[in-house]
């Protein structure tokens, strides 16, 4: 394990565009690599050269202030930036050891590859069937019928909620709760077989219940998917993820265990931000 | 004195009043220590003084000038011969209307006779009392409504609250009139086409086929008993609609899309404006653009076509025939007037879908386009679909393109080669030129406008529901 370890971490935070992460931001077999890695939003800079790695079939959070970064990191991983006209990405960022920002890759299927899940349910108005059915229509994953309904009612399943909607699959996704329309989302993003998922803020539209089926949701997933989550939460973060990276002010300072950056951080930062003193 | 200048001396008197009750105010502020122990500024004060006065003023104008006429009258009629009195009513107006011009100096009495000296007489007399007193009686209205708005000036009184209501009443009576004006123009159209129907009988008018409203004026007149069949003007309305929406909706569509979807911020700061300047042009300049441009066009490329058609030996070709006017050139122009209809609705409609749906699709690995006509085309259907209807109907009542552009005969033809003509256009032919005011003719055009505004009517409260359900799905 390649570790960046330094003597003070505060004055190293304090020189702009020139700093290290404490703690492990790489691993030795990673599914996502992310080296050197600044974001612009027009002229200014919401990311400042990150280094980190995601692991195969982990969980890791990204935890941090609000406006520190964390959804712009989280979208340069698919790419989702590329929507935002001011926005601009340098850096090497690789899956599977291919470049993705590479002029060859197909943004289309890198975001199937790679999925999304966003802050605030975005079921489109159309059927809870044709809302699962979506991504593999366009990408044309299914044959016929039987297998489009298979796959709907496997991704469904997964997400426990095939149980909830099986009656009223023709019915309006917006009608479901909060919570049921998360899942729907969640549901919709796998069925498309993504190897990685994204999730911003998953839970923070959603009320304690509905948290916690998706929290189990999350755990139940990492066993076949890489997953990264951005979280407001330190108890969300400590209950599903391994690793926690804590981003501040567009940098990144600490990555390490999830138990370690919350019971000693490393970073002085960190802990202020752990014991509430930050955010 | 002429109503003009008493206004004139009302709105003098309201800002006399208004700067006697900020002076007021501020006297009545002066022991109590200040304008801050007021329960209102002094400019609610004062405006409340200049509204005690300019209320009544107005107030005593306004009904002297409704009830002055019809109060002399009856007067007057009181010394008119018993005769006279007896008389049906269009000819007793005629008396009183030479009774009017006498006194002001037209014709003389011996002309009508000098019975009516004693008429004549009292109409001068009552005249003169009038509008000797009418300014007088304002004025003094007007100062007292000073004074006791002036003594109505304490400490805590809060005028605030009185010049708000009178605020608030105001704009009530101004949105009332908006809407008794409305209905004052649906019951007059509704009752004048009942009158066409008693002369036409509804069925006919509703599905008659043939449209040729002239009717025989004297007697010896032949082959003009007239007939209302509304029908071939329903045809050519909704012939000339159907294409204009044919070119408007998948232009304005497209080019909604481009500029919600595809354009940067700076090209669309440029061309949405642009195109909304085409919704500024003048219908008079689209109709001679029509008429004089895009009309002899298509008879000229289509006598072309019928030349290379007759000597290619291809028949359909070589009958073609295109007449000067045409649905089609009405058609089209009114097409491009009605994009801008379309567009700018359809883009408030589309920008309306939240982002956070085209996030979804993006991020489910769809394209620009997949993501438009998957998602956010659906989403914007209904209020899209409100636009066109709200288009459908502009161009089912537009007119001056269709009058100068299609023709007035009224061909039942689906035939956009042919000159056709609309509900419109048959309505401003009825209506223009000397008319007697009850034949079948004119009052035609009350039942035709009656149609129309059903119509649209019709149209755009559809219209409208779809717009408001749509809004209710994102909120
Ligand atoms: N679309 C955007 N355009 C311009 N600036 C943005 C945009 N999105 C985010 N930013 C800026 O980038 C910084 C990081 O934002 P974000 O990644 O949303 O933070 P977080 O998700 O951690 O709260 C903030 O300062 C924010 O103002
Ligand atoms: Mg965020």
């Amino acid at each position: 394990m390649n570790t960046a370890q330094k003597t003070n971490p505060e004055a190293a935070v304090e020189i702009p565009g020139k700093y290290q992460t404490v703690g492990h931001p790489l691993l030795d077999d990673p599914k996502m690599t992310v080296r050197s890695t600044s974001v612009f939003y027009a002229e200014k800079q919401a990311i400042f050269d990150v280094d980190l790695d995601i692991g195969k079939n982990e969980v890791i959070s990204m935890i941090g202030p609000s406006g520190c970064g964390k959804s712009t990191f989280l979208r340069c991983l698919n790419r989702m930036n590329d929507t935002i006209d001011i926005c601009r990405v340098e850096g090497d960022l690789r899956l599977d050891d291919e470049d993705i920002y590479s002029k060859k890759i197909d943004v289309v299927e890198l975001r199937a590859r790679v999925g999304m899940v966003f802050q605030k349910p975005n079921p489109f108005p159309k059927s809870i069937y044709e809302n699962v059915a979506y991504g593999a229509r366009i990408h044309g994953l299914t044959d016929n019928k039987v297998q489009l309904d298979e796959l709907v009612e496997k991704s469904l399943v997964r997400c426990g909620l095939w149980n909830e909607v099986k009656d009223r699959l023709e019915e309006p996704a917006t009608g479901l709760s909060g919570g049921q329309q998360q899942r729907l989302c969640i549901a919709r993003a796998i069925a498309v077989g993504p190897e990685v998922i994204l999730m911003d803020e998953p839970c923070s539209a959603l009320d304690p219940i509905a948290t916690a089926t998706v929290e189990e949701l999350i755990h139940e997933l990492s066993e076949n998917f890489t997953i990264a989550i951005v979280t407001h939460s330190m108890q969300q973060a400590a209950r599903v993820s391994q690793r926690t990276a804590y981003f501040h002010l567009g940098k990144l300072i600490e990555v390490n265990e999830t138990s370690q950056v919350f019971t000693n951080p490393e970073h002085k930062l960190t802990e202020e931000y752990i014991t509430g003193r930050i955010g | 004195m002429s109503i003009t200048s008493l206004l004139l001396v009302i709105l003098l008197g309201t800002v006399a009043a208004y700067f006697l009750g900020d002076a007021r105010s501020r006297q009545v502020a002066k022991p109590i220590g200040g304008v801050r122990h007021l329960a209102a500024l002094p400019s609610y004060y004062a405006s409340m003084v200049s509204l005690w006065a300019l209320i009544p003023g107005l107030a005593v104008v306004l009904f002297w000038s409704i009830f002055d006429g019809p109060i002399i009258e009856s007067l007057v009629r009181g010394v008119l011969p018993i005769e006279t009195k007896n008389l049906p009513p269009e000819q007793f107006g005629l008396v009183m209307s030479q009774i009017h011009n006498i006194v002001a100096g037209v014709g003389s009495i011996e002309q009508i006779g000098l019975e009516y000296q004693p008429a004549v007489q009292r109409l001068q007399s009552l005249e003169k009392v009038s509008s000797a007193w009418m300014p007088i009686l304002t004025i003094i209205v007007l100062v007292l409504g000073c004074l006791m708005g002036l003594a109505a000036v304490t400490a805590k009184r809060n005028a605030r609250y009185s010049v708000e209501r009178i605020f608030n009443i105001t704009l009530f009576v101004c949105s009332s009139i908006a809407i008794f004006t409305t209905l004052g123009i649906i019951l007059s159209v509704l009752f004048e086409s009942l009158r066409f129907f008693e002369k036409v009988p509804f069925f006919d008018f509703v599905f008659g086929t043939h449209w040729s409203p002239q009717i025989a004026i004297r007697a010896d007149q032949t082959g003009a008993s007239g007939s209302f069949g509304v029908i071939p003007l329903i045809a050519g309305t909704l012939l000339i609609s159907f294409i204009a929406l044919l070119i408007a909706v998948p232009i304005g569509l497209m080019s909604a899309i481009y500029l919600s979807e595809y354009a940067s911020t700076r090209v669309r700061n440029i061309v949405k404006p642009a195109l909304e300047v085409l919704a500024g042009v003048p219908t008079v300049v689209y109709g001679f653009f029509a008429a004089l441009t895009v009309a002899p066009s298509i008879r000229h490329w289509g006598d072309a076509a019928r030349d290379w058609g007759a000597a290619n030996d291809i028949a359909w070709l070589a009958g073609l025939s295109v007449s000067s006017e045409s649905a089609l050139a009405a058609g089209i122009v009114m097409g491009i007037m009605i994009i801008p209809f379309v567009s700018s609705l359809s883009d408030d409609v589309i920008n309306a879908v939240p982002q956070s749906l085209r996030n979804g699709s993006f991020g489910l690995g769809a394209t620009q386009s997949e993501t438009i006509r998957k998602v956010i085309f659906p989403a914007a259907l209904p209020g899209i679909v409100g636009g066109v209807l709200l288009a459908a109907s502009r161009a089912i009542g537009e007119t001056m393109i269709v009058v100068m552009a299609a023709g007035l005969a009224a061909n039942l033809t689906i035939n956009p080669l042919e000159a056709v003509t609309t509900v419109t256009v048959q309505i401003v032919t009825l209506l223009v030129g000397d008319q007697e005011f009850d034949s079948a003719k004119t009052l035609a055009a009350f039942a035709l406008g009656l149609f129309l505004f059903v119509i649209t009517l019709a149209l755009n409260v559809i219209a409208l529901r779809v717009v408001k359900k749509y809004r209710e799905q994102y909120d």
